[in-house]
């Protein structure tokens, strides 16, 4: 018993080692970020490379914070993001109850036809989703680019909400019918409340998918309006030159509250992943 | 004999169903329509009935097979090793007597979730050839001795590209995995103790099949980022070093306005993804 | 779950409220002025509000939108306007991008537009008028002109013995094996970056006298002799060492940073960095020099920005009027980052200064950059010789073959 305690041991320390590696891998780049950040001008491409700089400065922030249009374009991103992530959760999160629930006609082809919708290149899509939202007057709108975003979110929020209901018994439902509750009821106070930390996944996803979303954005948006915080990245970048400084200093200010965030629904989020994982 | 039009099921599914496939017929539908009319006719003709000639024009471009080539080599290599090493980070992690779960998980999303671009750009530092980090580091632990030209030779800048992608997609595995692991009813796998399962039987027989729908999900995902990456290539190779795929060659023709064309290449880039799709659909989750 | 109601009802009372007012105060503005768009890239963006508000004061009825556009999304956001018929009145634009949109007849021709609204066309420089204009149409207002010269490193230069910067390319060499040294190189190629690497090859072709593709646009040069002389002079410096080893990954906003921080001796760039330069390395001492060619002056490709009207905009007259005022040659003279393309502004004192005399001597050997049709595609394929024959996995010869080869085959379709 004892040499398998040992290699138990062992074997933990090997898989420290290997994490501990990983984390690195993960680290380095958002420190190299971090680092150019805080870098006057003059020491951004330094050889050799410095992690510290020797005149650290805060100046990058203060541009990217008070002159700049990313808290602005900030604001943009967390409005489409929750517009999107709204939208899709009622349109998804209902057609997956639909799918999970009933049986009809083409359910198969239905649910085949949002699984293909999720594979369609964006670059296809750009222009001719530009065209669409041109002639109803949504291009430069948030609502426009959320609507948009739909086309990354809504197929996949369907195909995982689908999954959750269906790892709800039925048998809750039908005796919650037989209590006398409507359908629409029976979802609203039994269902739903059991599938919070799963829409709150999917809701998740959903979010950061459009948070980061760069092509359609960048067709579909060109004022302080709408603009997103992808694109306003690009504020900084000239035809001469590139001011990296406050480029990397825009990167942690739009990556640093996702990272957060995360941090504190972790938990959660596999959570809500897992309750429709297992049985799809 | 009066024939039902709608069954009592259908009746009930359709308020809930509809809003969703009609906004993802209209997100979707319309465009597809929209490149296959264009894919097959002439712009530059008042949008004239062309034929195969954008298709035509796009088989006789001596880059084209290369960019194929390259797609296909690129979706394959990221899928797999993401999958895999996702996988292996949820059941490294998943491990009894592993401390700080929550914190070694959080670490490692950090890869899927900061935006593309500036993954792309830092990614794109660190590896200059001269004066880039990570040379710096492997130099001064003095694993190489000369620099490595990671995004500048041919030979290393598809391998780079891959490297980072799998970086950035493996974390998301590694996430749904975990999701799924801690689904797995523990009494199943005690019963196996008790048989004297080997660790392989019970990976083979209990955890894959149970994992398998989660599996499907996560590649189906990669799968899709793969074919559809652009901003990542873009930032760091512009797609030279024989790193062009699909994405960038829409790309590409779509910037002069060669709307015919880019039609051309995103039904090409849309058939290459059917293909993996149906090739994995049909022999992966056959018995479905 | 009233939570989910309640929002569920302000957020689409939010959605629709907006949309109405939008829509009224929208409506409500365009009954009182015209309203008219343009799209200004972010490093003319001080200015251009500038000439905005100017402009409407003078004229009350006419109000000017600006959308601010940078380097690298404006093209394809004008690309995705204009072919969806959304495009703004005026948007400013590379004076090489012109052709192609005026090839499928998505810009309003101006000559007769522009004269009515008393732009002075005999005033602008001819080989920047030329590229805006097609079948004797003009396209597009050029308002900056110019090409690349040297910028060198003086103190660098002094301490390897030379006060001058050489004329003869091959001179050039001699020079920068002695400033290579202690981690500086002499200089560096762009050839991170598709666009900066196609058009470095294409100022040396045209150096030695060489073309890109014969005049009916049937057949590529590029496996002439000039065109493989062009090439060697790339990858000799890059495997011989005295140009930078980076040169394969970096762009020219790198090269500007390396040159500034003192990595590399000398640069080769536009004029538009003079001003800039001092204000980011104060402690730089450089001077400026035309680039040096076979046996004397080397040929530059110049380029530069004009402003463009959207066929099926709306305003065309204020719009006109309009790029009328931003194309005085006063205010030609506040746009631009470099040179003007008005013949009066070019003479104005503020392009008279010490570091703009040698672009100004080089813009007389200079040539337009390419604007082929098929430009765009054939990019891509010169990128990826370029860098093989620089990574060593081609010969000069066989990838100035293999370019020819490739963009012929494009041709033939």
């Amino acid at each position: 018993m004892n040499r398998k305690k040992f290699y138990e041991h062992a074997l933990n320390i090997l898989i420290y080692l290997v994490l501990f590696l990983v984390l690195l891998i993960t680290i380095i780049p958002i420190g190299w970020v971090l680092s150019t950040s805080i870098k006057p001008t003059a020491e951004v491409f330094a050889n050799p490379p410095r992690w510290i700089p020797l005149k650290p400065t805060l100046s990058n922030y203060n541009n990217v914070l008070f002159e700049s249009s990313i808290p602005n374009a900030f604001k943009n991103s967390l409005l489409v993001g929750a517009m999107t992530t709204f939208i899709a959760l009622l349109l998804g999160g209902s057609a997956g109850y639909a799918f999970a629930r009933f049986s009809f006609r083409g359910s198969k082809v239905l649910s085949l036809f949002m699984l293909i919708s999720q594979m369609l290149p964006l670059t296809v899509l750009m222009i001719p989703l530009y065209y669409m939202e041109n002639e109803v007057g949504m291009v430069d709108t948030k609502l426009g680019l959320a609507v948009a975003h739909l086309v990354v979110s809504l197929p996949l929020v369907t195909w995982m909400a689908k999954g959750y209901f269906k790892g709800i018994p039925k048998e809750i439902e039908e005796a919650a019918i037989m209590d006398g509750c409507s359908t629409m009821q029976t979802i609203i106070k039994i269902v739903l409340p059991l599938l919070k930390p799963a829409l709150a996944a999917t809701g998740i996803y959903a979010f950061i998918s459009s948070w980061n979303e760069f092509a359609l954005a960048n067709v579909l948006t060109r004022s302080p309006r709408s603009i997103t915080v992808p694109i306003a990245l690009n504020e900084f970048s000239s035809f001469f030159k590139v001011d990296w400084g406050s480029t990397m200093a825009a990167a942690m200010v739009i990556t640093i509250p996702v990272i957060v965030v995360f941090m504190m629904v972790q938990k959660q989020f596999v959570e809500g992943l897992a309750a429709g994982a297992v049985k799809g | 004999m009066k024939r039902q039009i709608l069954t009592k099921d259908e009746k009930k599914a359709l308020p809930f169903i509809l809003p969703g496939v009609i906004v993802t017929a209209l997100l979707i539908a319309y465009p597809l329509i929209y490149i296959f009319r264009m894919s097959f006719t002439d712009q530059s003709a008042g949008g004239a009935f062309a034929g195969f000639y954008n298709y035509q024009r796009l088989f006789h471009n001596p880059q084209f097979l290369k960019t194929v080539v390259n797609t296909i080599k690129w979706t394959l290599s990221t899928v797999v090793f993401s999958f895999i090493l996702g996988t292996l980070y949820a059941m490294l992690i998943h491990r009894k007597g592993i401390r700080f779960k929550g914190f070694w998980r959080s670490i490692i999303f950090i890869a899927w979730i900061i935006p593309g671009v500036v993954k792309a750009t830092a990614w794109k530092w660190l590896l200059t050839t001269d004066g880039g980090m990570a040379n710096h580091i492997l130099q001064s632990l003095g694993l190489i001795k000369e620099p490595v030209p990671w995004l500048t030779t041919p030979q290393f800048a598809m391998l780079s590209l891959i490297i980072v992608q799998i970086w950035a997609c493996s974390p998301y595995v590694m996430l749904m995995m975990t999701a799924g692991l801690q689904q797995l009813p523990a009494d199943l796998y005690e019963s196996a103790d008790l048989d004297g399962a080997s660790w392989w039987q019970k990976m083979r027989y209990i955890t894959m099949p149970l994992l398998k729908d989660i599996s499907f999900i996560c590649i189906l995902m990669l799968l899709v980022w793969a074919i559809n990456e652009f901003s990542l290539i873009w930032i760091m190779t512009s797609g030279g070093q024989n790193t062009t795929t699909l994405s960038l060659l829409v790309y590409n023709q779509f910037k002069i306005l060669n709307l015919n064309g880019a039609s051309a290449s995103a039904v090409m880039q849309l058939l290459t993804t059917m293909i993996f799709a149906i090739l994995y659909v049909k022999f992966v989750i056959k018995e479905d | 779950m009233k939570n989910w109601k309640s929002m569920a009802k302000k957020a689409a009372t939010g959605f629709f409220g907006a949309a109405v007012l939008t829509g009224i105060m929208g409506s409500a503005a365009a009954a009182e002025q015209t309203t008219i768009e343009w799209w200004t890239p972010n490093w003319d963006e001080v200015e251009s509000r500038e000439m905005a508000a100017e402009f409407e004061a003078e004229n009350p009825d006419i109000k000017v939108d600006l959308v601010i556009t940078d380097w690298d999304t404006y093209k394809s956001k004008i690309t995705t306007a204009i072919s969806a018929k959304n495009a703004p009145e005026l948007f400013t634009i590379l004076l090489t991008d012109v052709a192609p949109f005026a090839k499928k007849d998505l810009l309003e021709p101006l000559r007769e537009l522009g004269s009515a609204a008393s732009i002075d066309f005999d005033d602008i420089l001819e080989p920047a008028l030329t590229i805006t204009s097609l079948d004797g149409e003009i396209y597009g207002v050029p308002f900056r002109y110019d090409g690349s010269g040297i910028y060198y490193n003086v103190d660098l230069l002094s301490a390897a013995g030379y006060d001058e910067f050489p004329t003869d390319w091959d001179e050039m060499v001699e020079m920068s094996k002695a400033l290579t040294k202690d981690g500086v190189y002499a200089f560096a190629w762009p050839l991170g970056n598709q666009a900066n690497a196609a058009t470095r090859l294409v100022q040396q072709v045209y150096t030695y006298g060489g073309e890109i593709l014969n005049e009916d646009e049937t057949e590529c040069l590029l496996n002439s002799d000039e065109a493989k002389k062009a090439l060697n002079n790339i990858v000799s410096s890059i495997q011989e060492g005295y140009a930078s080893p980076s040169s394969a990954e970096i762009d020219n906003t790198k090269m500007r940073d390396m040159f500034g921080s003192g990595q590399l001796a000398f640069n080769f760039t536009g004029p538009f960095e003079v001003d800039t330069l001092k204000a980011d390395y104060p402690d730089l001492n450089f001077k400026t020099a035309v680039i040096p060619g076979d046996g004397g002056m080397g040929c530059t490709t110049a380029n530069g920005w004009c402003v463009s009207m959207a066929k099926n905009s709306e305003n065309k007259e204020a719009a006109a009027k309009f790029l009328a005022y931003i194309t005085t040659p006063e205010n030609q003279a506040r746009l631009t980052d470099s040179f003007p393309a008005s013949k009066t502004a070019v003479e104005y004192e503020q392009f008279a200064s010490e570091e703009l005399k040698p672009f100004t001597e080089q813009l007389n050997n200079s040539k337009a950059e390419p604007t082929y049709e098929n430009w765009a595609e054939m990019e891509p394929i010169i990128y990826n010789y370029i860098q093989s024959a620089v990574a060593g996995s081609m010969t000069v010869d066989e990838a100035c073959e293999a370019m020819a080869a490739d963009i012929n085959a494009l041709l033939a379709w």
